[in-house]
């Protein structure tokens, strides 16, 4: 079925975010009801979505098996702040002056 | 702020989606380690933290790219798909997909790393507002972005209905 001649398709971006679940309640009912009527508009939606899912199965190919492998299993501990050095140094220093006073 | 627990919940997924952005699970792995070395040391004040931790080891990605392909390069006759290889299974098997992951590659690498950012944090389920969030663009514009790199990919790989899956 084809909808009426005034009214116009819904673009390709706003089908992408219907798809994504991007509408406001509105907006999704609006598209919602264009795409029960207008078998173009279908048919763009389930390459969109189509694209998708085969993508995801496609990019799953790209994963490592091993993760852990690669990965540590805990973040890395926090980095020395820039001036522990010299504070360290001075305390050592400041330590021999105390121990030989 | 709970590291442990951010890094528990974050990091698998990140590196899964910074492997998928570079190929190079080294480098993505570095790069999960410094995000989050920058998390303790200068926490994000708006954004969501795993926003946030996608843009920041994104960026340390690219900048420490070409220093890493100049090492990968280093490694002769080492194909960059050989550093990401699991053991070999069945030798055919193994044949096929390694050219399936060839051309996944090769087509994603046809992107502008923003396209390729957006298609791919899409790919984890953020939503449109956190993808322009992290790629510097406006939330409207998300759509047509990952419509774009769509078309760009579906050129070169069986993405759309009706062709081979």
């Amino acid at each position: 079925m084809t909808p009426s001649t005034r009214e116009e398709h819904v673009s390709r971006d706003d089908l992408l975010r219907w798809l994504d679940g991007e509408c406001a309640p509105g907006e999704r009912a609006r598209i919602g009801g264009h795409l029960e009527r207008c078998a173009a508009c279908m048919t763009t939606l389930e390459t969109l979505r189509t694209r998708s899912e085969r993508l995801d199965g496609l990019l799953r190919e790209l994963d490592v098996e091993r993760p852990g492998d690669h990965l540590p299993r805990r973040p890395p501990a926090r980095r020395a702040p820039r001036w522990s050095a010299p504070v360290r140094r001075a305390a050592v220093v400041a330590g021999l002056l105390v121990g030989a006073a | 702020m709970d590291v442990e627990r951010l890094y528990r919940e974050h990091s698998p997924v990140l590196f899964r989606y910074l492997v998928r952005f570079s190929g190079d699970a080294e480098a993505a792995a570095d790069a999960v380690q410094e995000a989050f070395v920058r998390l303790v040391e200068r926490p994000p004040r708006q954004d969501g933290v795993r926003t946030w931790l996608f843009r920041v080891a994104t960026n340390l990605l690219r900048e420490g790219g070409r220093t890493r392909t100049r090492r990968l390069r280093l490694l002769a006759g080492r194909p960059l798909d050989a550093l990401l290889s699991d053991p070999p299974g069945d030798p055919a098997e193994e044949l096929d997909r390694d050219e399936r992951r060839r051309s996944v590659r090769a087509a994603l690498e046809t992107l502008s790393p923003r396209d390729r950012m957006a298609l791919l944090m899409r790919a984890e389920g953020f939503s449109h507002r956190e993808i322009a969030e992290a790629t510097g663009t406006t939330t409207g514009s998300v759509g047509t972005i990952v419509n774009r790199a769509l078309a760009k990919l579906a050129a070169a790989l069986p993405l759309d209905p009706g062709g081979p899956p």
